[in-house]
């Protein structure tokens, strides 16, 4: 494990295997997994050929871009924080917020799932991300827009927001 | 070991089997878990929190026990006056752009001198028995004030407060005209007691900010006096207080661009634990009244430990609500208004001395005009179509802040639907009219810059 603290030594791959809600198994590398705080909270009490997570909650279309996001932070991360060491100018994290902003542009369906995977898998960056995306949503929205945008049913008796 | 991985494995499959059946669920937005839509809620400001909490049960639930706590101020509000007779007053949320009937029962048959954040200040002059008190119309709370000597009272045009009666420890001072003694109260005191702040006559404004009070006078001079000090003054008895125990420094200010124009209407705000001052100057309006002419605004300022009045050339981020009995500051970003920078007006008489009750005072539409509108710092200009002049329908409405949380609330929402409906079928006339009159004018600013925004 001390090893992967040394670049010149790459250390083999570890991997953990996701199996989504529909059955279909997804092989990721082991940092990657770990951006889950769930994931994350007991990973090292868990024999290393048991790596292996059923996720109930969580439908394959939706795992395959929670992984696409976590596989994307975890690899910017490293490169910001080498070019952090070779103190060479980088915009790193600017660039890495305009391709969150690109991933989070999705229809309302889809920031659900994405939303509630967050949530359920506790990846704090990515529910922060898709709770920012609602809020945007919301945002200057009167309630009827809202709940046209959301698909939400008008069960208030009164709606005292409601222009005569 | 084997086994029950084995078992394990056995468990999984069955388990799958199961979920492909039921493939992907539909989004059931309302039903968000309640920390999610807390979350959601913190992120929005104010107006949009408004318009979330409306969208559903589920959600309003959640808002309403979180906002309670945690939300900010809440609303800018006009309070219209003069329906003395009526236990439910006409009043516009200018930012929602509506019109609220409130209910004020307990201001049936008084009048409203002004306003302290949420709460109003309500005197009614039944001859045996004359009452003063903070009403606040959204907690339905009350707190008597001693009543004020009936004629002395006339001489009093403002109230004002060192903080909300919210809290345990404030003081109210009644300010008056040339000549007349400033008046102070605090929780615990019997009576309204005059001879602490007597060497402070001929102030023309004062503000509560950071523990003081600070006054101004003509000369743009300021008296600061310490809160605490005058409570202490004041509880020692009417012998023992006298100028001598307070905390009280008269301050020469410098002001390096000393406004020249006359007439000029002086306003001391509070703002981010900031002294504002706002100087309204007026001009003629075709030789028969007063109008607004422009603003400017100063900072209280310490320089080289000096006191200095430094021209602001830009609000930033703040939004001033000013008035007649109680001016305040918001910032447009918190409540989610385009509107930064901007001064709100209303048509105040020239001086604080009237009172709408008072033999001096002048009756409606006699002699005064409309002049109340938004002006903007960005160019010095009044925000187009936003400025009315005409003549004068009642006396001037009073800002008052309606908290969020009153917004969240189920009860408050039925019967204020039913108020409103009570409310248009009788007809409130004039004033009503005067409300719908602000709706078309507001409407018309609540995008200052349209083609800005459509882009």
């Amino acid at each position: 494990m001390k090893d992967s603290f040394n670049p010149s030594i790459e250390p083999p791959k570890k991997t953990v295997t996701l199996v989504s809600s529909d059955g279909y198994d997804f092989e990721v590398e082991e940092e990657v997994a770990l951006e889950s705080q769930v994931i994350k909270d007991g990973f090292e009490d868990k024999a290393v050929d048991d790596r292996e997570y059923l996720l109930f909650n969580v439908h394959s279309d939706t795992l395959e871009l929670i992984i696409k996001y976590c596989e994307k932070h975890v690899s910017s991360r490293k490169s910001i924080s080498a070019a952090a060491a070779s103190s060479s100018s980088s915009n790193g994290e600017e660039a890495l917020k305009e391709w969150d902003e690109h991933f989070i542009s999705v229809d309302t369906n889809t920031l659900y799932d994405i939303l509630m995977a967050a949530d359920y898998l506790n990846i704090k960056s990515l529910l922060d991300l898709a709770i920012q995306k609602v809020a945007d949503t919301i945002h200057g929205r009167s309630p009827e827009q809202i709940r046209k945008k959301f698909n939400i049913e008008n069960d208030s008796i009164i709606d005292p927001w409601a222009s005569e | 070991m084997c086994s029950s991985l084995v078992q394990d494995k056995q468990k999984k499959a069955m388990e799958i089997k199961r979920k492909k059946a039921c493939k992907k669920h539909f989004p059931d937005w309302a039903g968000l878990p309640d920390d999610i839509v807390n979350h959601i809620s913190k992120k929005l400001p104010v107006l949009s929190t408004l318009s979330m909490g409306s969208v559903c049960k589920s959600w309003r639930r959640v808002m309403s026990e979180e906002v309670s706590a945690t939300r900010k101020r809440g609303l800018p509000w006009l309070m219209l006056r003069g329906q003395n007779d009526s236990g439910v007053r006409a009043c516009l949320s200018v930012l929602e752009n509506k019109v609220w009937n409130l209910e004020v029962p307990e201001a049936l048959g008084g009048y409203l001198w002004g306003s302290i954040e949420d709460w109003l200040i309500v005197v009614k002059l039944n001859v045996f028995k004359p009452d003063m008190f903070f009403w606040n119309p959204f907690s339905k709370t009350k707190v008597v004030l001693p009543m004020e000597n009936y004629y002395c009272k006339n001489y009093y045009g403002k109230m004002v407060l060192s903080a909300s009666p919210n809290k345990g420890n404030y003081v109210v001072l009644l300010l008056g005209g040339v000549g007349t003694p400033i008046a102070c109260w605090t929780p615990g005191v019997r009576t309204w007691h005059r001879q602490c702040l007597q060497g402070l006559l001929g102030s023309t404004d004062v503000v509560g900010c950071n523990g003081y009070f600070y006054f101004i006078t003509r000369d743009f001079n300021i008296s600061m006096v310490g809160v605490k000090s005058i409570i202490s003054a004041m509880k020692q008895g009417e012998a023992a207080s006298d100028a001598s125990a307070l905390e009280l420094h008269h301050q020469r200010i410098e002001m390096p661009e000393r406004p020249t124009w006359k007439p000029v209407r002086l306003y001391l705000v509070e703002s981010c634990g900031e002294v504002l001052l706002v100087c309204r100057f007026f001009e003629d309006f075709e030789g028969v009244c007063r109008v607004t002419r422009t603003f400017e605004v100063f900072k209280l300022d310490v320089h080289r430990d000096r006191m200095v009045w430094t021209k602001m050339e830009s609000l930033g981020d703040r939004v001033l609500f000013i008035g007649t009995s109680d001016s305040r500051s918001f910032s447009a970003k918190e409540l989610g208004v385009d509107i930064p920078n901007c001064i709100y007006f209303f048509n105040d008489f020239f001086t604080n001395i009237w009172t709408e009750w008072g033999h001096f005072s002048p009756s409606p539409g006699s002699c005064s005009f409309e002049d109340w509108g938004v002006f903007s710092l960005d160019g010095n200009r009044f925000i187009p179509n936003s400025c009315n002049r005409g003549k004068k329908e009642s006396f001037p409405p009073i800002w008052i802040t309606a908290p969020t949380w009153w917004y969240f609330n189920d009860s408050n929402c039925k019967s204020r639907s039913s108020l409103k409906r009570k409310a248009q079928t009788c007809g409130e006339g004039g004033l009503n009219r005067c409300g719908t009159h602000l709706q078309t004018h507001l409407k018309m600013n609540l995008n200052p810059h349209p083609q800005r925004k459509r882009t």
